[in-house]
């Protein structure tokens, strides 16, 4: 069992073989050895935390996807690029929390190093993206319009060939 | 799992311990459950969702949502943005100063978007590529404007200073393998290619007049063969001698003003294109050219200088790079030989001495010091699967004798009589490899993947034409069509796996099934067939340009998609002029197909049209259309008011049931051309007046 400790002070008690998810806290315990001392995460807090401990509990036989969508140089993203639509129901149920908490999973999951969860969470942020337009992505993500109206302009006229189908 | 707290640790602990795991989940949703926690800022974090929170309660202000530009770094948007589409993309650039830069200086980002959006297994695609790496070089950008200089943004890919220049360049020489990996502004590469298709839409293009009338007067007959992205190849004919050169056109490209929703919108070229005279021999006849974007090749007859001399003319292959007049290969080939396929550096050629013998395939390395493979056989065919610099793959196929078959089918009578009533057909894959560049050579290795099928004729007692075909880097097709009487299999066309080395699917049309008309057809015409590039659909075509006078039959189409047939037929048409050709071709995502209702008093033809299908849905959408021409059918045009036309369309790239193809364009063109003087590529169409002697170039970017 590994001890974790949240940015409060919780502590959060889980398998090696889940928590391992983590690359970050893998890389830790690797590097420590057998030690009972908790691994302190300042950076989640504990209702994060518990989340991603829920997640890595769901997929922990999941195969490891370890940068299996990132695309580096040299190599073809191609058709094979998954999509953000193919998120699975309890994926999906999973990222049905509020705005908040699912910036606060991405950064946990960013700081943690779990591919696939901050794989999940990016999708689900984008998905809220697609379809809008950027007066509702502003609104969808409280985002101020800093443009002036010349820059505005500018701006719509560069991106004229994306924009007319 | 436990869970703790540090106030009430043994609790918790008691609580939790050894639980099921089901508590666990109510547990962790209990503590989510908890209304304050204590926060515990340890360092220093840009985790600072928590304190505005508080902040926030502090103010008794109601609760709004965070910031999620403060929030988010921009390693994570980078990793958000990579799950949209260009477009979105775009969008979200337009949304705030934040997100301008961050997503227009992103290149691994664009080129992500590019790689995703354009399939490079695609071969049409990777000419795009080619093409748009050249024409969005940084080094060819305009100056910033003057606005996007005092906003420090980046350049747009169309901003006005762009769309003044004219890029005219020859592409880079770049291996097809290495062309996702160059480097550049590949944000200026998705514009590009997203603005060639909005010029596909929208039907905006550049009309260009070449005139000929110079070449007319020093008696060379000039008549365009091949189009490539860069350019039209013309064949100029000298008509006493009959010898024959190829000029390469290459049409610069025309940045132009995006215009608001005008259709039909057509500029006025501002340079002319550039002309290259391809050095070579004097041809007395030449093959229709391959051209990929690195290569174009060729197989033409010799003219010797002075024809009244008998003996048998040579024939070469000869293969120039693109943008250069010299030819970087060339060989002398027997009295048949044809370029089967070009795929990057590698060359199929087949050919044989004499019209009865077998064909004897070999490959070609274009750039290995003129590596050669051995001759092999392939009786069914075979083409170029994939290729590398250093190898390709050969997808081989050839017809078993009936020895074999029984041989290798382990006695079973039964079996036996099924399996050799039928013909069977074996199919590999062969691995070419260059050698190491002291040794030029090509060695070959089978791979592992093969497999059997049995195939409407048998080797040695059939007399169709067959043919493979390439469909994405994993599969391939046959076909086949049948020209014996007494065989009622038309046509069949079987689609493989080759990583599964398994069937895919397989349709067959067999004459009992068809019309009278249809079989003729199918009997007399040459099979020619274009898979889709979603891996679904398949479209095959018999063209009927090879119908024998006076033989009246109509072409056929089918559409196989998703497992759906469906098949369309013509009504019967007049082809007594053999010289009628239809156009149709598949350029990746732009399918193209040509009308032409032929009218012209001087041709006898009432009316060929060749149909152009994306899906079943379109099919239908086309034939209620004005897909055939305005009162055709099978009535026939006369007079002035008849034209043809060239359409076009674009279909997405995968195609869902709901997402019905739309043809995007329809350009009329003068009665009088004719579809053998036709040539297309994604990026223009050229075609020749010969009584004007004018070549029109339509160029879409």
């Amino acid at each position: 069992m590994v001890r974790l400790h949240s940015s409060e002070g919780s502590e959060f008690e889980v398998e090696r073989s889940v928590i391992e998810k983590s690359l970050l806290i893998k890389n830790m315990l690797d590097d420590v050895g057998e030690n009972d001392a908790a691994i302190p995460l300042p950076n989640v807090s504990g209702p994060i935390l518990a989340k991603v401990i829920e997640y890595c509990e769901h997929h922990r036989n999941d195969p490891d996807v370890d940068g299996q969508n990132t695309t580096k140089p040299g190599t073809s993203a191609g058709a094979s690029s998954p999509s953000s639509d193919d998120i699975d129901e309890w994926d999906m149920e999973f990222c049905r929390v509020d705005q908040g908490t699912l910036y606060e999973m991405i950064l946990a999951a960013n700081y943690l190093d779990i591919r696939s969860m901050l794989d999940l969470t990016c999708k689900t942020v984008a998905n809220m993206i697609k379809n809008k337009s950027p007066e509702e992505i502003r609104r969808t993500f409280n985002i101020t319009k800093d443009f002036t109206p010349e820059e505005e302009e500018l701006v719509r006229r560069e991106n004229a060939w994306c924009e007319d189908r | 799992m436990r869970l703790c707290r540090p106030a009430n640790r043994r609790a918790a602990t008691a609580t939790f311990n050894d639980g099921p795991r089901s508590t666990t989940t109510s547990t962790i949703a209990s503590v989510m459950r908890t209304p304050s926690l204590p926060t515990l800022r340890l360092f220093p974090s840009r985790y600072t969702l928590r304190a505005r929170r508080e902040q926030q309660a502090a103010s008794a202000a109601p609760y709004s949502m965070p910031n999620v530009v403060e929030l988010l770094t921009p390693e994570v948007w980078r990793l958000i943005l990579r799950h949209l589409d260009g477009r979105t993309a775009v969008r979200v650039s337009r949304v705030s100063r934040y997100f301008r830069p961050l997503i227009a200086d992103d290149q691994e980002l664009w080129r992500h978007l590019y790689l995703r959006a354009y399939a490079l297994h695609d071969d049409t695609e990777k000419e795009l590529l080619r093409w748009t790496i050249a024409h969005s070089d940084d080094r060819l950008a305009g100056p910033r404007s003057s606005s996007a200089a005092a906003t420090d943004q980046p350049p747009s890919p169309l901003s006005a200073s762009d769309a003044d220049r004219v890029v005219l360049r020859w592409p880079a020489d770049v291996p097809d393998e290495a062309l996702p990996a160059t480097q550049g502004n590949w944000r200026r590469r998705f514009a590009r290619r997203a603005r060639l298709e909005w010029c596909w839409r929208h039907q905006v293009f550049v009309r260009r007049q070449l005139n000929l009338a110079d070449s007319a007067s020093r008696q060379l007959r000039a008549r365009p063969i091949a189009a490539g992205a860069w350019g039209t190849l013309l064949c100029l004919q000298d008509n006493d001698r009959g010898q024959g050169q190829l000029l390469f056109i290459l049409v610069p490209t025309e940045p132009m003003p995006l215009p608001s929703h005008q259709h039909q919108c057509h500029h006025a070229p501002s340079v002319p294109p550039k002309l290259l005279l391809l050095d070579g021999p004097p041809f007395g006849d030449l093959d229709q050219p391959l051209i990929n974007g690195r290569f174009i090749a060729t197989c033409g007859t010799i003219q010797p200088d002075n024809p009244s001399e008998s003996h048998t003319p040579a024939r070469c292959l000869i293969v120039w790079r693109i943008g250069h007049a010299a030819p970087v290969y060339r060989a002398d080939v027997q009295t048949y030989a044809q370029v089967v396929d070009l795929r990057d550096a590698w060359l199929l050629l087949r050919e044989r001495a004499d019209a009865t013998d077998a064909w004897q395939y070999t490959m070609h390395h274009l750039e290995g010091r003129h590596a050669v493979s051995q001759p092999f056989t392939a009786s069914f065919g075979c083409h170029i699967q994939r290729a590398t610099t250093t190898s390709a793959v050969l997808f081989h196929a050839r017809l078993l004798d009936a020895a074999t078959t029984v041989a290798s089918h382990d006695g079973n009578a039964a079996s036996i009589v099924s399996w050799t009533d039928k013909g069977q057909c074996a199919w590999r894959l062969l691995r070419f490899a260059l050698s190491p560049a002291d040794t030029p050579n090509i060695t070959v290795q089978p791979s592992g993947e093969s497999g059997r099928l049995t195939v409407v004729g048998r080797a040695g007692h059939y007399q169709g034409r067959r043919r493979t075909l390439r469909h994405g880097d994993h599969r391939a097709a046959l076909v086949e069509l049948g020209m014996s009487a007494d065989d009622n299999t038309a046509l069949e066309v079987t689609l493989l796996d080759l990583r599964q080395c398994r069937m895919l699917r397989r349709e067959r049309f067999t004459s009992a099934a068809c019309t009278a008309g249809m079989a003729a057809a199918a009997t007399a015409a040459a099979a020619y067939s274009h898979l889709g590039p979603d891996g679904n659909d398949a479209m095959l075509d018999v063209s009927p340009w090879q119908l024998a006078p006076p033989l009246r039959s109509p072409p056929m189409h089918l559409v196989f998609s998703r497992g759906v047939i469906d098949r369309r037929y013509r009504p019967p048409l007049a082809m007594d002029d053999p010289a009628v050709q239809l156009h149709r071709r598949l350029l990746g995502r732009l399918h193209v197909h040509y009308e032409h209702p032929m009218s012209h008093a001087s041709h006898p033809v009432e009316h060929v049209t060749a149909l152009c299908i994306y899906d079943a849905h379109t099919v239908q959408a086309s034939l209620s259309d004005d897909m055939f021409m305005p009162g055709s059918g099978s009535g026939s045009h006369h007079g002035a008011e008849a034209s043809a036309s060239f359409s076009y369309g674009y279909y997405p790239q995968q195609p869902s049931a709901g997402d019905v193809p739309r043809r995007v364009g329809r350009l009329l063109l003068p009665s009088h051309v004719l579809l053998r003087h036709l040539v297309t590529s994604c990026v223009h169409v050229a075609y020749l007046q010969p009584e004007y002697a004018l070549l029109q170039i339509i160029q879409f970017a």
